[in-house]
């Protein structure tokens, strides 16, 4: 990643910084605008609109192509619409309708509604109307800023203001009409061009950074700290399981190398409760035991206790104080209590998560532990070795007692019943030698 | 090999955003096509800013100070038309021949109120209305008037508000006000009909059927006293006069105002009889008068024509008001003895 995609967009960033500052110098769009065009009828008008195309301030120039015979001046006007349409109804105007391109005038001729007017003696000149708002009268050529407050203002041009009534609508010559504008707000390419770049910056240095992590370099960094503990859930598993369970593992590589001790924890469904594959790689501790306590089978401790005379009382006792202290002290496998139960050993209670311990493992923990425990007293217990050491006898009481209670061990359903199979039996017994007498009285 | 490939691409890449946006001036505006501005009734614009009309103002006074300076009516008519032409006219004839003009002709310079409107299409005109003059004269309410879109804005008719009228209210002149017709429904009368009323009311006076119709107003009162002092001397020749009052075709100019009723000013033009009786000589009634016969021989029978200019506020149908006269001028234009 690193190698190929942080070149890419580093080039495509520095090539986005050059065009954005190519935009604001060189290709910067020019703020003159000269659109020209050319008429040939006498009246020539702007539509409404045309004036503040590009901006408010527009200079209008019209230009006989070449001096009549006499003087020919050229007049233009401000004003409405709709008085530049009153002075020239009944005549063919050229119309500027608007612009082509950005140098083109976009003109066509047309025919003014409405009658035209007679001029009677009362008739004024072109330039000495009320109706304009602005006129410019020229010789050779007649130019006018203008500014632009309202849209329906127009310019009207007369190329022929000596003529008083005019027979046709033709100009004695052709005219070269000019609009200018000068842009005060020029289009900006520029910036698009910075704001891309240095997005691209950015993310060539994610993909430098960030994006390019080797993993393979992480994972000989964990091998290295073998002490190094992986928390049980990472970020991105919380967030993922807030989405839908199972979310967010990091996926291993299909050609990858499976690590026993690795991969097993991660594997692990996360729903199981308490079937899981064992692992025997964590030695020395790396995988706390939880204990659940209310898994405790409380007959079972009762049994221990009631055959707890047979052996020493204080064993017994300490054995229970000293179990659940250690169960709560180094919060140590529950197969530890379970040791307790006479002739029961229930399954070591996991708590589902992945890296449990499953139930061999937990048995082949206990096994272990109470094989060669001396350091694994509980604190604050009177009797240190003794539980383990206690156990032994009701582990093997357990196996070598073959009840059904170590059948039972395999079966789920032992954890939750209350009273043992043992007990069953001898109540049932009891119940049927009552039953017996029942009977017998009833039928008596 | 990577690099044998990203290389070119940018390249090609580069290029390809550089010819699309190399000299690029930006998108060729184009016109907005915003509706008509004339379609609106509501949003019409004025046809003259304020500044063109004090302009135009300007222009009239400059004509009729001309004028008033050489007594000569030569030059009126490039800036003053219809029956304020006629008036002015005769008022210079006057002033030359008694020398002075008569100060009912001060138009003060200052406008109280314009009343511009938006209306396409000629003839158009504009209201202004004065301030007082400066000897405390009345207002003046002047009717500017365009009659094509090849001739400019004359000065068309001129009428002196009476004191203490109430001018309906207009939008201001940035707004634009609305022309009315001469048959403009929904008022208390068309404005040619409340003309021609109060024509014959002027004329018929308290018999006319049309008395209940109309306020009473300056004008009329003062015509009154006028007619019956001649009336008295008139009695004592044994001699007879009448008055008719005629309004003119076409000489009326009608603004809607924003109450809902009309501002109507229009000429009535008024013929003046009078007959002496028992052989005597009827002879000019007032200086004016006078100084418009000049040295004519005078006989038994004098015609005065006189033109007079009246004011009239038409209110709505559903209003609750009479029909008022808010201004008037008169001035005899020609004296002849029959």
């Amino acid at each position: 990643m690193r190698g190929v995609v942080t070149p890419i967009f580093g080039l495509l960033a520095v090539t986005c910084i050059v065009l954005g500052i190519m935009n604001a110098t060189v290709w910067k769009p020019s703020p003159h605008v000269d659109a020209r065009g050319r008429a040939n009828t006498r009246y020539v008008v702007t539509d409404p609109g045309v004036l503040p195309l590009v901006d408010k301030r527009v200079s209008v120039e019209a230009t006989p192509l070449k001096a009549g015979a006499g003087r020919s001046q050229v007049c233009m006007a401000l004003t409405t619409a709709q008085d530049a349409a009153g002075w020239t109804a009944g005549q063919d105007v050229t119309r500027i309708k608007g612009l082509d391109d950005w140098e083109t005038l976009d003109v066509s001729r047309g025919k003014v509604s409405g009658e035209q007017v007679k001029d009677g003696a009362k008739a004024v000149p072109f330039k000495d109307s009320d109706m304009w708002r602005q006129v410019e009268c020229g010789d050779s050529s007649a130019r006018m800023r203008v500014k632009v407050d309202r849209p329906d203002l127009v310019v009207l041009v007369d190329t022929r203001p000596d003529q008083k009534e005019s027979k046709t609508s033709a100009a004695k010559t052709g005219v070269n009409l000019q609009l200018l504008w000068e842009r005060s707000n020029l289009p900006d390419f520029a910036i698009p061009f910075y704001f891309g770049g240095g997005l691209l910056a950015v993310l060539t240095v994610l993909s430098a950074t960030v994006f390019a992590m080797d993993p393979a370099k992480r994972r000989k960094k964990q091998v290295e700290q073998a002490e190094e503990l992986e928390p049980e859930v990472s970020v991105a598993q919380a967030l993922g399981s807030v989405v839908a369970p199972g979310l967010g593992r990091r996926k291993r590589g299909a050609g990858r190398h499976r690590r026993h001790d690795r991969d097993a924890p991660v594997e692990a469904s996360a729903e199981s409760t308490g079937s899981s594959t064992g692992t025997e790689g964590f030695v020395g501790g790396q995988e706390p035991k939880v204990i659940d306590p209310q898994v405790r089978n409380m007959v079972a401790d009762h049994e221990v206790a009631r055959s707890g005379p047979n052996r020493d009382a204080a064993q017994g006792r300490s054995d229970n104080h000293g179990t659940w202290e250690s169960d709560r002290a180094e919060g140590r496998d529950a197969s530890v209590g379970n040791q307790q139960g006479a002739g029961r050993q229930t399954s070591p209670v996991v708590v589902p998560r992945p890296g449990a311990l499953t139930y061999a493992a937990a048995r082949g923990m206990a096994n272990a532990n109470h094989t060669g425990s001396d350091n694994v007293s509980p604190a604050g217990s009177e009797a240190t070795d003794l539980p383990w050491n206690a156990d032994a006898g009701p582990v093997e009481t357990a196996e070598s007692g073959g009840s059904a209670a170590g059948d039972l061990d395999v079966d789920d359903d032992s954890q939750t019943t209350v009273i043992s199979k043992e007990e069953m039996e001898s109540y049932l017994a009891r119940l049927a030698n009552e039953g017996d007498l029942a009977q017998d009285g009833d039928e008596q | 090999m990577h690099r044998f490939v990203t290389r070119p691409l940018v390249v090609v890449i580069s290029l390809g955003l550089l010819s699309s946006l190399a000299a690029c001036q930006g998108q060729v505006p184009q016109v907005q096509k915003s509706g008509t501005p004339s379609s609106g009734t509501a949003t019409r614009t004025p046809n003259l800013t304020t500044r063109q009309e004090a302009a135009i103002r300007k222009e009239i006074g400059q004509v009729l100070d001309k004028a008033n300076e050489s007594k000569d009516p030569a030059g009126l008519d490039e800036r003053v038309s219809g029956p304020q032409l006629q008036i002015r006219t005769s008022e210079l004839q006057i002033a030359k021949a008694t020398g002075s003009l008569n100060p009912k002709t001060i138009i003060p310079t200052s406008i109280a109120q314009t009343v511009i409107p938006g209306d396409p299409g000629w003839p158009r005109s504009v209201f202004a209305i004065t301030t007082t003059t400066e000897d405390q004269q009345s207002k003046r309410l002047l009717v500017l008037n365009q009659e094509s879109a090849h001739e400019n804005y004359k000065l068309w008719g001129v009428a002196r508000l009476f004191q203490g009228a109430q001018l309906p209210k207009f939008p201001v002149a940035t707004i634009g006000a609305q022309m009315g017709s001469p048959t403009d429904e929904g008022l208390k009368a068309t404005p040619v009909e409340a003309v021609r009323q109060y024509a014959d009311l002027l004329q018929n006076s308290g018999s006319s059927q049309y008395a209940k119709d109309f306020a009473q107003d300056d004008f009329r009162t003062s015509m009154d006293t006028l007619t019956q002092a001649v009336q008295k001397g008139i009695e004592a020749n044994r001699g007879s006069q009448d008055q008719t009052f005629s309004p003119q075709d076409g000489e009326i100019r009608v603004m809607h105002s924003s109450e809902g009723g009309d501002l109507v000013v229009a000429q009535i033009n008024s013929v003046w009889t009078r007959h002496a009786g028992e052989g005597r000589e009827s002879t000019p009634a007032s200086d004016a008068e006078k100084a418009l016969f000049g040295d004519g021989k005078a006989t038994s029978t004098m015609k005065v024509t006189y033109v007079n200019v009246i004011a009239l506020y038409v209110p709505s149908s559903t209003s609750r008001d009479q029909i008022r006269a808010v201004g008037a001028e008169r001035e005899p234009i020609k004296v002849e003895a029959v």
